[in-house]
């Protein structure tokens, strides 16, 4: 079958409901029915077909069932509720899903963020030092330190630069990145930047020191 | 007889262009329940008189008929309207009773699917008398299933054509020519002797 029917498909349609023809359907068949008899006698004895199938239709069985009594059933079938789609269904999950997400992003964050005492270290990755915060096991370090105190974590272990030798700054070998950290208390600093994060206190105790040095 | 004459007597159906159902179902998913009752007392009949033909059965015709407006209840919240609810149900009927003619063919006589029509609409001993309808429902299952399918849902049901391609699957141009062939043949099964 073709999407596009010519007048002579189009002839039952036509004489069982004109109106579902485009109009230029309709004229084109009607033209044809006008123009050619034998067209013509062809909707004659369609439409008595189709004249006797819509008066077959319109006469109903006898037992067909009481409609009061159908609908009566169905309404008691489908309940007084009108049923909800599954989106609205779930509004409940709403607000669970955000104190879930609130709670999981408080909790990321209150593992990754520094405690407020936390001090500004220094870590040392294949021969680089950055300040890093200090992680949150360094919190159950037994021993409190003065709060003047700046620490550096090196490998894994806390070393408050307050109480270490200035002399150990310069000399501490580990330029050329073969010097053991944990043997001379520091680390060599070929990035600088980490200067940048220690407070004043520290950069005057520096300054200080540095007096000394060319003194 | 000029053409005008030939203006089809019989035709009952407008194509729609709004779906007079369509505020209904937005009234039902709006939560008004009482849209829904209305839908049924429309349609109960047209899906009883459906459903009936495929089961040729009344009291399991009413029962199908009762789980079609259910699962139509169900699903309504679902319905986008792309097609009228009237086409919606039928095809919720349609799938029902094929359903049920699959869970049932142990107890049924096989061709039940096949002439469903020949015994609705009615019954011959319901028309007393009526020897050309005996006749033309006889041959209506004669027809292929795609004519007889367009033939039925347009003569019996009262479905517009675009109704009609909505169910057989098929274009609205393709249902007009299988309604076309399903009329001419049933001319030639009849070979003439209708009104003798």
């Amino acid at each position: 079958m073709t999407n596009s029917a010519d007048d002579e498909e189009l002839l039952s349609a036509y004489l069982d409901g004109v109106s579902e023809l485009t109009p230029d359907e309709r004229k084109r068949v009607e033209t044809r029915i006008a123009r050619d008899p034998e067209f013509k006698r062809e909707a004659d004895e369609l439409r008595a077909v189709l004249d006797e199938a819509r008066s077959s239709a319109s006469v109903q069985p006898a037992n067909e069932p009481d409609w009061s009594t159908l609908e009566r059933q169905i309404r008691e079938s489908v309940g007084p509720t009108v049923p909800l789609p599954w989106w609205r269904r779930m509004r409940w999950l709403a607000p669970i899903s955000t104190l879930a997400t609130t709670a999981a992003i408080a909790l990321v964050w209150l593992h990754h963020a520094p405690a407020n005492h936390a001090e500004l270290t220094v870590a040392r990755d294949a021969g680089n030092v950055a300040i890093v915060a200090a992680p949150p096991h360094v919190e159950a370090a037994p021993a409190a330190k003065p709060a003047e105190s700046t620490m550096i974590y090196i490998d894994g272990q806390i070393i408050d630069v307050s109480n270490v030798d200035p002399e150990a700054l310069v000399n501490d070998g580990a330029s050329d990145g073969t010097a053991d950290a944990s043997s001379s208390g520091l680390l060599p600093a070929s990035d600088y930047g980490w200067i940048d994060q220690l407070d004043d206190k520290a950069l005057d105790r520096a300054e200080r020191w540095l007096a000394r040095k060319k003194g | 007889m000029d053409s005008l004459a030939l203006a089809p007597i019989l035709a009952t159906q407008v194509t729609e262009i709004v779906d007079p159902d369509r505020e209904l179902a937005d009234r039902f998913r709006a939560g008004e329940r009482d849209a829904f009752d209305q839908i049924v007392r429309r349609h109960q009949k047209g899906v009883w008189r459906l459903v009936r033909r495929y089961l040729r059965n009344d009291a399991d015709s009413s029962d199908v008929t009762q789980q079609v407006f259910v699962r139509a209840f169900r699903g309504l919240q679902t319905f986008r309207g792309q097609s009228s609810v009237r086409s919606w149900l039928y095809r919720i009927a349609i799938n029902c009773s094929l359903s049920w003619i699959r869970d049932h063919r142990h107890e049924t006589a096989t061709e039940i699917a096949e002439d469903a029509l020949t015994e609705a609409h009615p019954g011959p001993d319901r028309i007393a008398g009526s020897q050309d309808t005996a006749r033309l429902r006889a041959a209506i299952a004669q027809l292929p299933p795609k004519q007889k399918m367009v033939l039925e849902l347009r003569i019996y049901d009262d479905l517009s054509f675009r109704e009609v391609a909505e169910l057989a699957d098929c274009s609205e141009n393709t249902a007009k020519v299988n309604f076309h062939y399903a009329v001419k043949r049933l001319r030639d099964i009849l070979g003439g002797k209708l009104g003798d």
